[in-house]
């Protein structure tokens, strides 16, 4: 066997230990991979009022301005009573035309004892016309079967509510103001957020 | 010297001999170690395991991931509203004869790897941005510390850890047409220690 043989076993054993190394070395690291994705999906936020109704009249109260809807407002309704047992009924949609589902968070429908100022000729909130009227008025926004709107009530995306304002000159009263009262502050507010 | 006193300084010098080699001999004593010694097979095993069910929150649609040794793959969450997330829990275990370290680790960001396309294929639309600013990945231990670098996961030893993938935002943040985030990726280099 001659010399030439001899290196060539030796440089053999040389690589394969080289390989071996080499090979041992790469194998003690490891890569570990997490790989997700994600979308949104296009979404809409729309709740809005929609479809007011043609004023309903108890008696002969005097429409003097008709309430206006826009998206958002059910607005400008001005009524003059002249009679207890008067009143005008508006119905109305509370629509929610988005994706979302709605919950109603807080709703705020103003009464005597908060947010209704009532004002007779000469500017007096104080006088027994005034306070008489104040007494009298009932101002009220429901669902259509009278129920009353609560908080947390769900409105489900694409879902509608059918509501009646009313704004009535109570029947049980017992005398009419010797003067014009100007009521104001037959205000309602819902505020809906994401359920 | 007589030949008789020759033959006793013989005898006493042999028997000094003797003894000395008694002697000797008794002052050697031989003492052995015995041991024997071999190299076990070295195991370098360093892996993903128990790969939970998504916890949700809200009714985002999930395709579920699917767990191979070394990868956690195919997770496809579709969001409709602000605080839907999902969560997952695995583990990174070694099982191996061998301390690994976490030698490099990549969470893809908003910044860095995710990419958020809307259904036009533009990512500079508002849709596609609002996305991108609401979209939270992230992968940290199961306790919500984070993963570092240099980390130890010794031999035979477990890390529990969690996956989540959330939508935040409000309602205004919300796309008006479909918007796909893709590179919700993340990448663990374990190396021997």
């Amino acid at each position: 066997m001659g010399n030439n043989t001899v290196k060539n076993i030796i440089l053999g054993i040389l690589a394969v230990a080289l390989v071996g190394m080499t090979v041992a070395y790469a194998a003690l690291t490891q890569k570990l991979t997490i790989d997700s994705q994600a979308s949104v999906a296009g979404s809409t936020w729309d709740v809005h009022f929609a479809n007011l109704g043609a004023a309903e009249k108890t008696g002969n109260p005097v429409i003097t301005t008709p309430a206006k809807l826009t998206n958002t407002t059910i607005s400008e309704l001005d009524v003059a009573f002249t009679l207890p047992g008067e009143s005008v009924s508006y119905t109305f949609d509370i629509v929610n035309g988005g994706s979302i589902d709605a919950k109603l968070d807080k709703i705020t429908i103003n009464s005597k004892e908060s947010g209704i100022k009532c004002t007779d000729a000469s500017g007096s909130s104080d006088s027994e016309d005034a306070q008489a009227v104040c007494n009298n008025i009932i101002f009220n926004v429901t669902k259509a079967d009278g129920e009353a709107f609560n908080a947390a009530d769900v409105l489900g995306n694409q879902q509608t509510i059918n509501a009646k304002l009313t704004v009535t000159f109570d029947p049980k009263a017992t005398s009419v103001p010797s003067q014009k009262v100007t009521v104001d502050g037959l205000d309602a507010v819902f505020e809906y957020i994401q359920k | 010297m007589s030949i008789k006193v020759k033959n006793i300084v013989l005898v006493v010098l042999l028997l000094g001999l003797i003894s000395m080699t008694v002697a000797y001999a008794a002052l050697t004593q031989r003492l052995d170690i015995e041991s024997t010694a071999g190299i076990n097979s070295l195991e370098w095993d360093v892996h993903f395991a128990n790969l939970s069910k998504g916890e949700v929150i809200g009714s985002p649609s999930i395709t579920e991931p699917k767990l191979s040794n070394i990868t956690i793959n195919g997770l496809d969450v579709e969001f409709t509203k602000p605080g839907e997330s999902v969560t997952y829990n695995f583990d990174i275990v070694n099982n191996g004869t061998i301390d690994a370290r976490l030698d490099t680790l990549k969470i893809n960001t908003k910044e860095d790897g995710i990419v958020c396309t809307d259904s036009n294929g533009s990512k500079d639309s508002q849709d596609a941005i609002n996305v991108c600013n609401n979209i939270s990945f992230s992968v940290t231990k199961a306790n919500g510390l984070q993963f570092n670098e240099g980390d130890i996961l010794s031999s035979k030893d477990t890390i529990n850890a969690k996956l989540v993938v959330s939508y935040n935002g409000d309602l205004e943040s919300l796309p008006t047409t479909r918007v796909t985030v893709k590179g919700l990726n993340a990448v663990f280099e374990y190396i021997q220690d």
